[in-house]
């Protein structure tokens, strides 16, 4: 039978999974993905919700399961109704959980960010894990706190909910650590972490290139036209600046970013031509204003994508922060190496999922 | 690879491929020019589809010619030109004018096609002018392979320009004014030969005696740099630059960055290349006229002669703006225009010989003005009046002129009928001659900057050598940074990467944890700075990133928090890397020395007054990388950071040497480490003579 891991909590879980689900794949295993309940971000164009993070992994392992298996509950708006079916919706859950498993090694839960979901109705993380015998593993991500030490409380907080559900919650991983905590999380954290009787699988130092989209990504977030240099659209981006200043003071924000979308009006030849001196992973222009032919010269030269969109320059920069929130199937194959290096390096993966 | 072109101005054999029969054809006007051009050497017309061309027997390709050919003109449609080069390599051609369009200046397809046609080219040694240009004119061969005008005169200047079409006009309007050429090129594309390589050629030709250009790119700032700087100790360049905004030079003049960059760099750059900058056209020819005919001026006292009250004191205002300096005459000289002038005669300078004055009175004036030795350069102004002798004038000015050869002689005829005739002779007999009295002082400016400019050639070309420099250290660390995928330096390493090139700096190190903070305070002794280390911020202390003058243990815990604390506040995505502590040092006067990189003609060095008085005054000087001992020393001389230094009020004189021997270490880093393309240390602390300077904080971006 396959041995299922269930990974709920904060930010961060969608390419950590992906790359434990490309480990196991790679080390001969079989290995499935399941995410049972999960919140409506997107939707498609048979009108459907779905969790963007369900398409991703799908799209980027080429799962054959459809994703109404992969991803049963997606949750729009109302809760509470749900209970009227609850037995129904176990099984749906137990039903897809088993068809996915069937003939797997391993089965790797994605969670619902919070553990209280559905707790209302009898459905919480804690009771999913029941219901499916699978291990529960919180995630944390340490940047977001004020105080590192209060991840200590979080912790306690979600033991004492699985404690109340009876069952036991199995350990931790700690995700997205500055460099100035680490020391302390280390040192301190994860000795006392340990004291509650919970594993801790990993700390894994602040990454952004793990969230990083790509510039193709980004061409479908804007409905942008490319216009030069078609074949480099697997570029990272990982940082955004806008070109709004005299070219020549342009020049030091240009220099300062890696691997950055640089955004600016396509009128703006002279500050273009300046940031395509930095090489950049992508310059969008924004406003449908078509540049100058010297521009796209000069981008074949440096290869570097020019993008055209019609938004403006302040939604196109709101777009690319959405974007930056939301793991697609494209930035997941094109980061690959870089996660399962992670994955490898950060987390102790053989004792996570229990193999010897 | 040659780079003697010799043969594409002085080509014994012209294939013109694209001979057209057709009068309407480009194809036809260039073969038309060449001819008529009065080219004593072989032409071939090449076109399939004819048997001869104006009256010259026309073969199917440049393969079939029966004979070498050194230079090939090719004008036929785009997607046919890569085949014709293969022939022409095939041939041995040594020379190709691309006429056609349809390269990179398309973009797509272009782009493609100019590499190809650049590959074939270096594939059989064939250098290429274009594509996308007008052509050239050698007036000396005499040799017009271009399409434009036929221009009448030959002589001295040689233009060289990146607009085919402003040629076309320049050329039209040439003859008008009695400009004399000795080469013309029109760039195009510049996918093989650019201006630096005509440049060099030109300033080998003995027709040649100024160089005009019109570039709105440079294509290789260094090299261009290189060889200006070496043919303008020779003859005099003047370049026009288009695409210049002074925008740039105007933007928030907070750090070098911004400083520099864009006109300032041009200016920093053609200071060294000793290249005379102009910003229009008709400046451009002002001075190529002046050039091409007369001596460079010993000096910049200029003597006005005029019949105008009027005409000269405007010439004197303009000459006063743009730097020259009224000559003041010696007592004999003027005690010769009293005895020989009218009382009413103004026989300071400027000189007014009144509106009565013949060409006689303008022979005295003129004659005793040029014998005195106070006088560098003469400006003749001439209005006609009623008994005004213009043309009998004009044989004066050129008399005077053969007799006193070493001083340059500009004449201001301003005029219509009256005074054409006049000028006419004054232009058939080399002398200079203006409409108006500001272009003759543009002019001759441009002759007396010529003179300095060579001068400072020669004053900044003794090279200094720093040999106490750790560059494997300097690499290390900006390899270390660029692996962590950073292009900014933390304030630690930017610090040890200018230590190793022996700059000192106020010791600093970076902290990863309060108790590693407390650690390092302790081993560098009370009071230290907090600084938060990110490469994301830049303003340290607007995000709350520095705690000044921390005296205990228990200080440097808090102060770690409240930086950590506040940054993750006010610059929630920066990444973090620590905090840096660094040993307080005394207080010295403040001053900033940067780099930043062009793009075009790598690193400009600045220097000013530090702190925040860098963006309160604005105050600072530039030059291009590297430096010579006199532009290390210029550069702080120029500012009023100087004054502060020399000891302003009472106060005694700062250490200057080790101002000058920090910028002679920054030029020296960022001419060994070109990876750095910002850099700024500010505030540099300069402390009492003999005490030395510290860097305090540094910052540093690479690529």
């Amino acid at each position: 039978m396959a041995k299922s891991v269930l990974i709920f909590g904060e930010k961060g879980k969608t390419v950590l999974i992906y790359g434990l689900l490309k480990k196991l794949i790679l080390e001969g295993f079989k290995a499935g993905y399941y995410k049972p309940i999960s919140k409506a971000r997107y939707r498609l164009p048979s009108m459907k919700f779905v969790d963007p993070d369900v398409v991703a992994i799908k799209d980027a392992l080429g799962l054959q399961e459809p994703v109404e298996i992969l991803s049963p509950v997606v949750i729009t708006r109302n809760i509470v109704e749900l209970k009227n079916e609850l037995d129904k919706v176990k099984k749906t859950i137990v039903d897809n959980y088993n068809s996915i498993a069937e003939g797997k090694d391993f089965v790797i839960i994605e969670g619902y960010p919070t553990p209280e979901i559905l707790s209302s109705i009898g459905l919480s993380v804690a009771d999913l894990a029941k219901l499916l015998n699978s291990k529960p593993v919180l995630m944390i991500n340490a940047k977001d706190k004020d105080v590192v030490d209060e991840i200590l409380d979080k912790i306690q907080l979600y033991k004492c909910f699985f404690e109340f559900h009876n069952y036991k919650l199995d350990g931790v991983i700690i995700n997205n650590t500055p460099i100035y905590f680490m020391e302390r999380v280390n040192d301190v954290l994860v000795p006392a972490i340990k004291d509650m009787g919970l594993n801790v699988y990993g700390v894994v130092p602040e990454k952004p290139r793990l969230l990083a989209p790509t510039v193709r990504d980004i061409v479908e977030v804007l409905n942008a036209e490319v216009l030069e240099n078609k074949e480099r659209l697997s570029n990272i981006v990982e940082d955004i600046v806008v070109g709004a200043m005299a070219p020549s003071a342009a020049l030091r924000w240009f220099r300062r970013a890696v691997n950055a979308a640089i955004v600016t009006g396509g009128d703006r030849t002279d500050l273009i031509l300046a940031a395509l001196e930095t090489k950049p992973s992508v310059v969008i222009l924004t406003g449908n204003l078509y540049p100058d032919i010297s521009v796209l010269v000069k981008a074949k030269e440096v290869g570097v994508p020019i993008l055209l969109t019609s938004y403006d320059t302040y939604t196109t920069v709101e777009k690319l922060r959405e974007v930056q929130s939301v793991v697609t199937a494209d930035s997941l194959k094109i980061k690959e190496s870089y996660i399962i290096e992670t994955i490898d390096r950060e987390l102790d993966w053989r004792k996570l999922l229990n193999i010897a | 690879m040659s780079r003697n072109l010799e043969l594409l101005f002085k080509p014994r054999s012209v294939a013109v491929i694209g001979a057209s029969r057709d009068p309407n054809k480009v194809g036809h006007a260039i073969l038309k020019n060449i001819i008529e051009s009065g080219y004593k050497g072989r032409v071939y017309p090449v076109n399939p589809k004819a048997d001869s061309v104006l009256g010259l027997t026309a073969y199917k390709s440049v393969l079939d010619i029966p004979d070498e050919v050194d230079l090939a003109v090719i004008v036929i449609p785009a997607q046919n030109v890569l085949d014709v080069m293969e022939e022409c390599g095939r041939k041995g051609v040594k020379f190709a004018v691309v006429i056609s369009a349809g390269f990179k200046e398309i973009g797509g397809e272009g782009i493609e096609r100019e590499k190809k046609l650049v590959e074939i080219a270096r594939k059989y040694g064939i250098r290429v002018v274009g594509p996308n240009c007008l052509g050239i004119i050698d007036m000396h061969t005499p040799i017009n392979a271009t399409f434009g005008p036929q221009p009448q005169r030959k002589g001295g200047i040689a233009f060289i320009s990146q607009s085919g079409a402003l040629l076309t006009s320049i050329l039209d309007w040439s003859s008008k004014v009695g400009i004399g050429f000795s080469n013309i090129v029109s760039l195009g594309n510049k996918a093989d030969l650019n201006e630096t390589d005509f440049v060099e050629y030109l300033g080998e030709n003995p027709e040649t005696k100024v160089i005009l250009l019109y570039l709105e790119s440079i294509s290789d700032g260094r090299r261009f740099i290189q060889v200006t700087s070496a043919v303008s100790r020779k003859k005099p360049i003047v370049l026009l630059k288009g695409g210049v905004t002074e925008a740039g030079a105007r933007a928030a003049l907070s750090h070098t960055g911004a400083m520099a960059g864009g006109a300032t760099a041009l200016k920093a750059a053609m200071k060294k290349a000793g290249v005379i900058l102009v910003s229009s056209l008709s400046e451009l020819f002002d001075i190529a006229i002046a050039f091409a005919n007369q001596p460079i001026p010993q000096g910049g006292r200029v003597g006005i002669v005029t019949n105008a009250g009027g005409g000269g004191v405007v010439t004197s205002d303009l000459a006063i703006l743009r730097g020259l300096k009224l000559a003041s005459l010696s007592p004999s000289t003027i005690d010769v225009l009293r005895k020989s002038l009218p009382p009413m005669a103004a026989i300071y300078n400027p000189v007014d010989v009144l509106g009565d004055a013949r060409a006689d009175r303008y022979r005295v004036a003129i004659e005793t003005l040029l014998r005195d030795p106070n006088v560098d350069a003469l400006i003749t102004i001439l209005t006609p009046q009623a008994v005004t002798e213009p043309e009998e004038t004009a044989k004066v000015i050129i008399e005077m002129s053969r007799l006193y050869i070493e001083k340059p002689i500009l004449s201001v005829f301003i005029g219509g009928e009256k005074v054409e005739k006049a000028v006419k002779l004054l232009i058939d007999n080399g002398i200079p001659v203006y409409d108006m009295p500001e272009k003759a002082v543009a002019a001759l400016s441009g002759m007396v900057m010529y003179r300095e400019l060579r001068e400072y050639l020669a004053k900044i070309a003794e090279s200094i050598e720093v040999y106490d420099v750790d560059k494997s250290t300097a690499l290390s660390i900006i390899r270390k940074a660029l692996q962590e995928n950073r292009r900014v330096l933390l304030e630690s390493e930017a610090k040890d990467l200018v230590k190793s090139y022996g700059i000192p700096v106020a010791p600093t190190k970076l902290a990863r944890n309060e108790e590693e903070a407390v650690e390092i305070a302790n081993s560098m002794g009370y009071p230290v700075v907090l600084k938060i280390a990110s490469p994301d911020i830049t303003h340290k202390s607007d995000v709350g990133g520095v705690v000044m003058n921390i005296r205990s243990d228990e200080e440097v815990r808090e102060a770690f928090r409240t930086i950590i604390i506040n940054v993750r506040r006010y610059a929630p995505n920066a990444s973090i890397y620590g905090v840096v502590v660094q040993k307080m040092v005394p207080k010295g006067r403040e001053v900033i020395i940067g780099t930043t990189k062009d793009p075009v003609f790598g690193h400009i060095i600045m220097f000013g007054l530090g702190g925040v008085y860098t963006e309160l005054f604005k105050d600072v000087s530039f030059r291009l990388a590297p430096l010579s001992l006199y532009e290390a020393k210029e550069m702080v001389m120029e500012t009023k950071a100087y004054t502060l230094l020399k000891g302003f009020r009472g106060e005694p004189p700062a250490d200057i040497p080790s101002v000058i021997n920090t910028l002679i270490r920054v030029s020296k880093l960022v001419t060994d480490v070109p990876q750095i393309v910002e850099m700024d240390i500010n505030p540099l602390f300069v402390y009492e003579e003999g005490v030395g300077a510290l860097a305090v904080d540094v910052k540093i971006v690479v690529e």
